[in-house]
């Protein structure tokens, strides 16, 4: 059995389907790029695995668990521990520092750590971010922050919907770095895009059309490649970072 | 990390927080001016309308028949000794004894002399209008003549005049020093007022007539003293002066009425407004909301959160709006009754619930929006 299994997965919203019996298996520190042009079902297929939403019929399970059959409360608490999620707007609470957004992750999952919160930040090379509200900070440097929220409680996987579709060149290769840095420490990644220079980076490239699966492709990705060292283009860091 | 998160919530909205801290405190510092001064206005509103003079007067049970004054027809001295302890009490204001004697003036004309104490006399009659001075002790023969009656017995302040108690008999007549001219458009006008002591030695006799007193607390305080004093004195009957009585409790109804339905009015207002902005707050805050639910915050994490933020503005807002409203309170005491409002700690108690009611007005309706809220509709900027 996969690490996520997806079978026959459907969502409806009245007579359309948003995503139409999609089956799929992605084994555990695979990384997949889903694929599409606008409306082809990706970000609600994203929502789907992050427990975000709720499938019209179908079901999708991970690490034998079976995500699809769990009330709200087991969701919340499976989302939790197990899945850490990076959208295309930089979603952060406005009020709290770059530090607290990562710490209020910590929050709801166990207990806040500062240091802990600090050191994750710095390894995005936003040590010198730390006390700077959202409002300070710019997209490339909230993406960051939401790349170090999704792995400061050790997420498995790790869920993306277009995470450098509001970025700059730059500020997208900094981010791109640090997804296949998560993918050479063995996270599972799904990243939702419509670029192919990104999704091609991934192992495999599960390709939607109208809420339908019509292709799986291989990728230029291999965690072997992945295993050395990653330098953070871009990053004023003279030292190579390890996630 | 609570604490934090709902520090730097309520510290880093400052606009938001305001609003919401504006509608509490505009609730509850009218709802406290209001309520203390509605806790005082009875006594207040009662002192003011002592103005319009005696509300109660004590009887001999049996009225007088004209010109044969008999026992029963007065009040005795050992009666109104008993009378005078039943009135020593804090809502009566004053109380007066009267004595009216026909008496001969100069040995020709006559007119009606009162025997009253004058010292009391201006606080159960405050209308009244002094030209002059009022005799000086309760020995002093000193004599205040009604405006009417200086004009027809051609009496002037300062003139020496001879009383003499029945027909023309100077040899019953004690002289009296004009001080004052009383004026109050009423039968005063027609009077001459003298102290009790000179007037009983004058007529040789110790009892009197009437007694009227100024009572606060309108017809409830006045029913309370008629039975005080129909017990100690079983031949005298006490009867509120019913137009002035009734009209002070009707008065105090209303004003009761007034107040109750201008707070009520102005909390429901606030009420509305306290709802809409929690609403607007809610929506503001969906994505904030939705996040925390990505994140894995569960639902009772978040209404903790808000609920935490919602009694904090009601604690501080009606803080603030009862110190306000007790401000407001004291410049209506000053400029409506001349004297400060007492402080009532039931006000205070009030307040903070009515605070609390106003912040908090849509727990159930937050924790509604707040549960139905979906993560990824909200995140997809779905509402």
């Amino acid at each position: 059995m996969a690490f996520i299994e997806i079978d026959s997965l459907t969502k409806t919203y009245g007579r359309l389907a948003a995503l139409d019996r999609i089956t799929l298996q992605i084994e555990k520190g695979e990384w997949v790029s889903i694929m599409g042009p606008s409306g082809s079902g990706k970000t609600t297929l994203l929502n789907l695995l992050g427990g975000l939403d709720r499938p019209s019929s179908g079901s999708v399970s991970i690490n034998g668990s079976v995500i699809t059959g769990m009330t709200l409360n087991e969701l919340t608490q499976f989302r939790r521990e197990h899945i850490g999620l990076v959208f295309q707007q930089f979603f952060m609470i406005p009020y709290l520092t770059a530090l607290e957004n990562v710490m209020i992750a910590q929050y709801y999952h166990s207990m806040a750590d500062e240091d802990e919160a600090a050191t994750a930040l710095e390894k995005v090379g936003l040590g010198d971010r730390l006390h700077h509200l959202p409002s300070e900070l710019s997209g490339g440097e909230k993406q960051r922050v939401c790349i170090a929220r999704a792995l400061i409680n050790d997420a498995e996987i790790i869920l993306a919907d277009e995470p450098t579709g509001n970025l700059d060149a730059d500020n997208e290769t900094i981010v791109m770095n640090l997804f296949r840095r998560m993918h050479a420490e063995g996270h599972t990644l799904v990243l939702v895009t419509h670029d192919s220079t990104i999704g091609w980076k991934a192992n495999r490239i599960a390709t939607l059309e109208h809420g339908r699966l019509i292709k799986i492709d291989s990728g230029s990705s291999t965690r072997q490649e992945e295993s050395s060292e990653i330098v953070l283009e871009g990053i004023d860091r003279s030292e190579s970072l390890s996630l | 990390m609570f604490k934090r998160i709902l520090l730097k919530s309520i510290l880093r909205r400052k606009r938001h927080i305001g609003l919401a801290l504006a509608i509490v405190i505009v609730g509850t510092s009218v709802v406290a001016a209001l309520f203390s001064v509605f806790s005082n206005v009875d006594v207040k509103m009662s002192r003011e309308l002592r103005r319009y003079g005696a509300n109660m007067v004590v009887l001999p049970a049996q009225p007088p028949l004209a010109g044969s004054p008999t026992a029963e027809s007065q009040i005795s001295e050992k009666e109104l000794k008993k009378i005078a302890g039943a009135l020593n009490r804090p809502q009566v204001v004053a109380w007066i004894p009267l004595k009216y004697q026909v008496v001969v003036i100069n040995g020709s004309k006559q007119a009606v002399l009162v025997g009253t104490n004058f010292e009391n006399m201006v606080r159960v009659k405050p209308y009244l209008r002094i030209e002059g001075r009022l005799p000086r002790n309760t020995e002093d023969r000193g004599l205040l003549v009604g405006v009417e009656a200086a004009r027809k017995l051609g009496l002037k302040i300062g003139e020496r005049v001879q009383l003499g108690s029945g027909s023309s008999n100077l040899r019953e007549s004690q002289t009296f020093q004009i001080t004052g001219l009383v004026k109050s458009g009423a039968s005063e006008d027609n009077r001459l007022f003298a102290n009790l002591m000179p007037v009983r030695k004058l007529l040789k006799s110790t009892s009197i007539d009437v007694i009227m007193a100024s009572v606060i607390g309108g017809m409830q305080s006045i029913e309370q003293l008629r039975q005080t004093i129909e017990a100690v004195a079983p031949r005298v009957r006490v009867e509120p002066v019913l137009k002035i009585a009734k009209s002070e409790g009707q008065l105090l109804n209303r004003i009761s009425a007034l107040s109750l339905i201008a707070a009520f009015i102005i909390l429901t207002i606030t009420t509305i407004a306290a709802m809409a902005t929690i609403q607007s707050l809610i929506t503001e805050r969906r994505m904030e909301i939705g996040l925390m639910k990505v994140l894995g915050a569960r639902n009772i994490s978040i209404i903790a959160l808000f609920a935490s933020e919602a009694g904090i503005v009601a604690l501080t807002g009606s803080l603030i709006g009862y110190g306000i409203g007790i401000a407001l309170a004291q410049i209506i005491g000053y400029s409506a009754f001349g004297t400060s409002i007492d402080l009532n700690p039931v006000v205070f108690v009030t307040v903070l619930a009515i605070g609390f009611l106003i912040a908090v007005p849509g727990v159930p309706f937050f924790i509604k929006k707040i549960t139905k809220i979906e993560p990824a509709n909200t995140l997809r900027g779905e509402y």
